[in-house]
């Protein structure tokens, strides 16, 4: 039977029936839609039942502030007055963020060609100034809980241009946008729920001429370049360059597939004084005359990532048709011939999910690269085991504490290759099991004489049927798979089911078109298969922690 | 004016669930007995054509008033029925 998709509640007090149709026109959409009756917005956040349904609240300023009506109608108001409407439209929110799964809030709009004369935007008394104090507000309050989202309305309104709002549907139907803003939500809304749910570009691969910077390196010579200097072309590539870096920073990967000389390509990246990326800036670079898509195929073997997490730039529309054709799974974006556009086409694209940024995501390139060091080291040895050893393995547990929340929440809400039933628990439900001693989770640290791979592993426990454990949780990053730690992390969850008296310790895996790496596991964990998803482990016998690592109790410190 | 009308139609189609998109010629019904738009759908057409109008003819032609809802007092409006009508109006 097929797996009921989770519910998109649009509520709201204008009509969007048309845009729950343009949503339902879209086969590949991962919701059933329903609309709530129009203009009930506190019943129809309210009440209880909502735990896997995402709540689009979209509401008009003016319906929500009657204080702020009366300014968008030329009348004086206190900006107090404004807000106060503001924070009890917030706190209704925050109220209802703990039954719901998600709950995204578009921003507030007014057509932006309503004028309000000398005063609009003067503090206190101009309306598109009252605005843009409350947004600032939700902004400011809502940011506090991870499950609500704020959208950004004014990409919408702005990509439908000059024809965005239509007063001739607002007094027909109270709808207030034409369907080319309902259809930037549309699309908006589907790439946010790809980012919440694992979806976000992890690594970005590139090429280098006329992609990093201007010219042919081979033919030009790196010194003769467009990249930076007094030339519009040449600053558009540093520009470009430098959004790239910044993307690195927040922990997205970057890697080169260019058809080069090696030699004389680094030489470029080396000499080029107005480079702005360096070689340590790049997770692999594959800098030879091989074929594109099978060098992206090696590097996402190597990094251990899904394909569909990889993005290709290549100004070059065969390359790019190449890995399309061969790779349908990385996203190949169309790219502009004009180079002074890269930027912001770069800037266009929902790939990249840029959530909390942890010291992980800060240290990913290096992870990575450590990782490859490790790797490299393989050969070296006659056995797996003898290699596993000689990595000096430590795996530190401990139970859920606030100060790895966050981490332990972007682990759950990303990970999709290792993850036994790719729940995505919410930062609210997370708080809520750490004082749940019939629903305990651990995280796991990992590190070995190469580096620290930091908080890579959680299993979590189901201890609420007295005859029964369930594994309920067990995500990993890929980077530490296949290193044993995916064993410990079963020896932990067996021990503890063990110490109440459990007998059996079952799994129950979720197959999603992603978790193969998982059920492999699995399938090889020692774990009686009962089912086609099922797996039992007798508490009667122990667990064992693998030989080639060691497992260390962490510090319980932190669970208030 | 036909033409202008089953390109309204059509792209409100494309807004559609694939179960509930209808088939857009000349004899589709619009409204009325076995008509192809619901309430919505009629504002959502009314509108098209309205700034469709206005793009094509430069001519602005308020459709929202008492003549229409007369028209969709008709057991059944055809898409030739309803270019007819429009043509009639804007010639008259």
């Amino acid at each position: 039977m097929a797996e009921e998709l989770p519910e998109l509640v649009l509520i709201s007090d204008l009509n969007l029936d048309n845009l729950s149709n343009i949503l339902r026109s879209r086969e590949d959409l991962p919701w059933r839609v329903r609309t709530a009756p129009l203009d009930a917005v506190v019943q129809a956040l309210s009440g209880s039942g909502h735990g896997s349904s995402t709540a689009l609240v979209w509401t008009r300023p003016e319906r929500v502030s009657l204080h702020f009506q009366r300014a968008f109608r030329y009348e004086r108001v206190n900006k107090s007055d404004v807000l106060l409407e503001v924070d009890r439209f917030i706190d209704m929110l925050l109220d209802a963020a703990g039954r719901w799964q998600r709950i995204l809030v578009p921003l507030w709009q007014v057509p932006a060609d309503a004028h309000g004369g000398l005063q609009e935007l003067r503090d206190g008394t101009g309306y598109h100034a009252l605005l843009l104090s409350m947004n600032a507000r939700l902004c400011e309050r809502l940011s506090e809980r991870s499950n609500i989202h704020l959208l950004n309305s004014g990409r919408w309104v702005e990509r439908a241009g000059a024809g965005a709002w239509s007063d001739r549907m607002w007094f027909l139907t109270k709808t207030p946008y034409s369907n080319e803003v309902f259809r930037a939500a549309a699309e908006d809304l589907l790439a946010f729920h790809t980012l919440a749910t694992g979806g976000s570009v992890k690594l970005i691969v590139l090429d280098l001429d006329d992609t990093l910077w201007g010219g042919v390196v081979g033919d030009d010579g790196w010194e003769n370049l467009r990249l930076g200097g007094h030339d519009a072309i040449g600053e558009s590539f540093v520009d470009f360059q430098r959004t790239l870096k910044g993307l690195k920073e927040r922990g997205i990967m970057l890697a080169i597939a260019s058809k080069n000389d090696r030699e004389v390509a680094l030489e470029a990246m080396d000499k080029h004084p107005e480079m702005v990326l360096e070689r340590s800036d790049f997770v692999a670079m594959r800098i030879d005359w091989n074929d594109k898509p099978g060098n992206i195929a090696d590097m996402v073997r190597e990094l251990n990532i899904g394909a569909q997490s990889v993005l290709f730039i290549d100004d070059n529309p065969v390359e790019r048709s190449r890995v399309r054709e061969f790779l349908p799974e990385v996203i190949v974006p169309e790219w502009p011939a004009n180079k002074l556009l890269y930027t912001r086409t770069l800037r266009a694209l929902p790939v990249f999910g840029l959530e909390a940024i942890s010291d992980e995501d800060r240290r990913r390139t290096t992870l990575y690269q450590e990782a490859e060091d490790r790797e490299r080291t393989r050969s070296s040895f006659a056995g797996v085991e003898e290699w596993l050893a000689s990595l000096g393995t430590r795996v530190v547990v401990s139970p859920l504490s606030t100060s790895d929340l966050a981490r332990v929440h972007q682990l759950f809400g990303k990970t999709n290759q290792f993850n036994l039933t790719t729940r995505r628990w919410t930062e609210q439900e997370l708080r809520d099991r750490m004082e749940d001693p019939l629903r305990p989770i651990w995280s796991f640290r990992v590190s070995d004489r190469f580096g620290d791979s930091g908080l890579t592993g959680m299993v979590g426990l189901d201890l609420t049927d007295p005859d029964r454990a369930v594994l309920g949780d067990l995500v990993m990053s890929c980077r530490v798979l296949g290193r044993k730690v995916e064993e410990a992390m079963l020896h932990v969850a067996c021990d503890h089911a063990r110490s109440l008296g459990r007998t059996r310790l079952t799994a129950e895996l979720i197959p999603t078109a992603k978790n193969g790496p998982c059920r492999t596991f699995m399938e090889a964990s020692g774990f009686e298969r009962t089912g086609t998803n099922t797996f039992v482990w007798d508490l009667g016998t122990e667990y064992p922690v693998p030989a080639t690592l060691e497992l260390v109790s962490g510090e319980m410190s932190d669970r208030s | 004016m036909e033409t202008l009308a089953l390109s309204v139609l059509e792209r409100l189609n494309e807004d559609l669930p694939p179960a509930e998109r209808a088939t857009v010629g000349p004899g589709s019904v619009i409204l009325g007995e076995g008509g192809m738009l619901d309430s919505l759908g009629v504002a959502n057409f009314i509108v098209g054509m309205e700034e469709g109008i206005e793009l094509r003819f430069g001519r602005e032609v308020p459709l929202s008033d008492q003549d229409l809802v007369e028209l969709f007092d008709e057991p059944s409006v055809t898409v030739a029925r309803f270019a007819a009508y429009l043509r009639e109006r804007m010639n008259g």
